[in-house]
């Protein structure tokens, strides 16, 4: 069974896709109206996800979250639509809709879930948007530098500092070595935890846990350093599936997910992984088990691993579990955003696409006391700010399931001059 | 012949189906070490022989070898 995508190497649909600056979209739906002479539906972000059907049998759909059009038209249509007067305001781009297949199944045989088609569409969808955006010639924006003496440069380059949400009313999982339960600056918060490691508390001897509960739901205001923390008010679940010395197995994390699932959580964070080889496919198992968190409406993101080492010339593919499609995979960058030395890539044959990139370089956050603060690097690192940002798209859009969080992420992430197997859609960006 | 962990994926998420797969499991000598009802999945230790008579059972979606997870010691600069 395999859930990768992959395009036929003929394969249109007769109809295209027309991207459109972002803000223009509620203009784009009537303009296509005007020029094509035919009905244009528009997505509704309050509403429901748009239906298999609406999309095989409409004349043109506006994908109003994603600045994306689909549109049945013929060439002297598209011609006018990027025309230098054309009537339709705000086209950047127009290109063929792609007939795509289920790599290695039977097109006829094989149905995706229709949550699990919503969440490979908007990667889609994201996929042909950065396509376009590179065909119109639109530039990167520059790397900025920072200030940490308030805000570390993660969360300045998240865009955390700016937004006005917390992640207040959303429990949020880490999956890792448990956290530091005497650390000062989570006295106020209240954690529920568990330990899945036989003869081990939740107590955190290792502090990779610590650190990324750290980063995903640290304070507002730190005891001592800048802030460190993405979602301050998220309700924080620490389960520990890693030991004191950092190991695990598949089983503790899965005892992780489904306690997870159980607690009500909406989004689990798991900074850990396991190498695979070029070409390996990833594990049916939790592919299934992640396809389940998500009828549940939980996200679980990973980190894609760190056995790159690029100045050398070694790319390794995401590691397990991140690699399912399913799961959400997490890259690395630095303060300049470019591509950590260390940073696996994405591979779509076997279906481990990479799908955000976050800081990952010289990370400041919690640590265990008496340390109380430390600078690590990692995709490990990285993870955790993805998994914050998605708590707050989950507090502003209480009633949106995990696709569509998902694919307000995609939308919202800040695009990078990185080929999307290294940089997925992008840097994640707090709404 | 020593055991390996392995995972067990029901074909269901039901709870009826994953509380049978592991008796039927335990049933054919395999060491069920967790149920995981909510998920649809049965941890446990088995003999490599007995794997490809594990997968054929009805319940039975996927039976994968448990992979073990490692992180790097904590001084590391990189995690």
């Amino acid at each position: 069974m395999g859930t990768a995508w992959s395009t036929s190497p003929t394969g249109t649909t007769g109809r295209a896709l027309v991207l459109f600056e972002e803000g223009s979209e509620d203009s784009a739906a009537q303009g296509l109206s005007d020029v094509l002479g035919a009905t244009i539906e528009q997505t509704d972000s309050s509403g429901g996800p748009v239906s298999g059907a609406a999309i095989a049998q409409c004349d043109g759909l506006v994908f109003s979250d994603l600045g994306v059009a689909i549109v049945a038209a013929d060439d002297d249509q598209l011609e006018a639509l990027t025309a230098p007067d054309a009537a339709v305001e705000g086209v950047v781009a127009v290109e063929p809709e792609r007939t795509v297949y289920a790599q290695g199944d039977d097109p006829r045989d094989v149905a995706p879930e229709p949550v699990i088609r919503m969440l490979d569409y908007a990667r889609g969808m994201h996929d042909a948007a950065e396509a376009l955006m590179r065909a119109a010639g639109a530039s990167a924006p520059s790397p900025a530098r920072f200030d940490e003496s308030q805000v570390t440069w993660g969360l300045q380059a998240v865009g955390v500092p700016t937004s006005p949400l917390t992640g207040s009313g959303v429990a949020l999982a880490i999956l890792d070595t448990g956290i530091d339960l005497t650390h000062p600056d989570f006295d106020s918060r209240r954690i529920t935890s568990e330990s899945f490691i036989d003869g081990e508390e939740i107590q955190d001897a290792n502090g990779h846990g610590t650190h990324c509960i750290g980063t995903a739901c640290g304070p507002a205001t730190a005891v001592d350093g800048p802030r460190y923390g993405v979602a301050p008010a998220a309700q924080i679940f620490a389960g520990k599936v890693l030991s004191d010395r950092g190991s695990g197995s598949d089983a503790g994390i899965l005892a992780g997910i489904e306690w997870a699932i159980r607690s009500g959580c909406q989004i689990v964070s798991m900074s850990l992984g396991a190498p695979v080889s070029e070409g390996q496919p990833h594990s049916q198992i939790f592919e299934t088990v992640a396809r389940r968190a998500l009828r549940r409406d939980m996200l679980i993101v990973a980190a894609a691993g760190n056995d790159s080492n690029r100045a050398s010339g070694r790319v390794a593919p995401v590691s397990h579990p991140a690699n399912c499609p399913s799961i959400l995979a997490v890259g690395a960058v630095d303060s300049g955003l470019a591509i950590a030395d260390f940073s696996n890539r994405g591979d779509e044959q076997s279906g481990g696409q990479l799908d955000f990139v976050g800081p990952g370089v010289d990370v400041h956050s919690a640590w265990p006391m008496p340390r109380g603060t430390r600078r690590i690097s990692g995709t490990s690192m990285a993870c955790p700010h993805v998994a914050g940002i998605l708590a707050l798209f989950a507090q502003a859009n209480p009633r949106a399931r995990s696709d569509e969080l998902v694919a307000l992420a995609f939308k919202g992430a800040r695009r990078l001059s990185l080929a999307s197997f290294d940089a997925g859609a992008g840097l994640v960006q707090a709404p | 012949m020593s055991k390996v962990a392995i995972t067990v994926s029901c074909s269901s998420d039901d709870a009826t189906a994953v509380d049978r797969l592991a008796g039927t499991l335990e049933a054919m000598g395999t060491e069920v070490l967790a149920v995981h009802e909510s998920i649809g999945i049965v941890s446990a230790r088995a003999q490599e022989r007995d794997l490809d008579s594990i997968r054929a059972l009805e319940d039975v979606s996927a039976v994968e070898v448990g992979s073990r997870f490692q992180l790097p010691p904590p001084e590391s600069d990189v995690q």
